[in-house]
């Protein structure tokens, strides 16, 4: 057991680490939906959110939805019970913009079609992207998973910059994160 | 027929469909798990209304925000109320976004583009 001391340092570093890095929300543990609502409701209200201009503030609103319901749906689980996806979400507050990093566990084998599907929306620009999201919008057949990749596309649309890394763990498992920026200016 | 009330929660809209009042809203958040077991049953009532549809439909769309997976069904919806407005002319789509929000907005433009049904535009 870790001595009270040691906590006190702990937290205080942790503290001291939010406030260097500006980060105004943090959350790690398993998702599920209601941790996604009450995550929203704490972002929804939080002094540090609102102050942004509206379109601002919905695209802040909608990527965590998004990043969120993608660890949900696409995070891997160490334990085997194929129910709780553990993560991680930070919501950093600068002058001049928000960023939301998110890490979860993939399975390795599906490291590369994801940094696959990240560097193509990448490439594209706002009005690229608007049509990629109508394309895929109106094909009748949607793969049953992936919700037809539209996430992905929305967050690139409502985003201004977007860059992901992968850490190996194990022979199965690697770690995702995600960092994504919404300027204060954007939409304007 | 029957209307079709399902109240609003944290994430998902209210959801009025009524014939006989002849309103039809959709107003609020979506943003649920599974988009299609929530839309199910939306999209079960536009059907059996576009056997004896009325001669006014102005459908209502007011939300605050929806998610990615929301799109499709949304999509799915507004194509329906296309086979109404084909049969007799009288389907309007009233899309309501919060001022300000640009991108509500647009996207009410996009699907105004991809359907064969006149859109007004209204802040709230």
């Amino acid at each position: 057991m870790v001595e009270t001391q040691d906590n006190a340092s702990l937290l205080y570093n942790w503290m001291q680490e939010c406030e260097k890095e500006n980060i105004v929300l943090s959350f790690k543990g398993d998702f599920n939906q209601d941790l996604v609502n009450a995550i929203l409701l704490l972002a929804e209200r939080g002094q540090n959110i609102q102050n942004g201009s509206t379109v601002v503030r919905a695209r802040v609103f909608s990527i965590m939805v998004e990043c969120m319901q993608n660890i949900r749906k696409y995070g891997a689980v160490n334990d085997g019970s194929g129910e709780l996806k553990p993560g991680i979400v930070l919501v950093c507050r600068t002058t001049d913009s928000y960023s939301l990093i998110t890490g979860n566990l993939v399975l390795n084998e599906e490291v590369a079609s994801l940094k696959a599907q990240i560097d193509k929306i990448k490439l594209l620009n706002k009005e690229e992207l608007k049509s990629l999201h109508k394309s895929v919008l109106t094909k009748t057949e949607l793969s049953e998973k992936s919700g037809a990749g539209l996430g992905l596309i929305s967050i690139a649309r409502k985003s201004d910059a977007m860059e992901y890394q992968f850490k190996q763990l194990d022979d199965k498992i690697s770690f995702y994160s995600v960092n994504i920026t919404v300027s204060i200016n954007s939409g304007t | 027929m029957d209307p079709l009330r399902i109240e609003a929660t944290v994430d998902t809209p209210l959801i009025v469909l009524d014939s006989a009042s002849n309103i039809f809203e959709i107003s609020g958040k979506s943003y649920p798990e599974d988009t299609r077991e929530f839309f199910g049953p939306v999209l079960s009532w536009i059907d059996l209304y576009s056997a004896s549809p009325n001669a006014q439909t102005v459908f209502i769309f007011k939300l605050k925000y929806f998610n990615s997976s929301s799109y499709k069904p949304l999509f799915d919806i507004l194509n329906k109320l296309a086979e109404i407005n084909k049969k007799n002319q009288g389907v309007k789509v009233e899309w309501h976004y919060k001022e300000g929000d640009s991108d509500i907005h647009e996207a009410g433009e996009e699907f105004a583009d991809l359907v064969e049904i006149a859109f007004t535009y209204h802040s709230f």
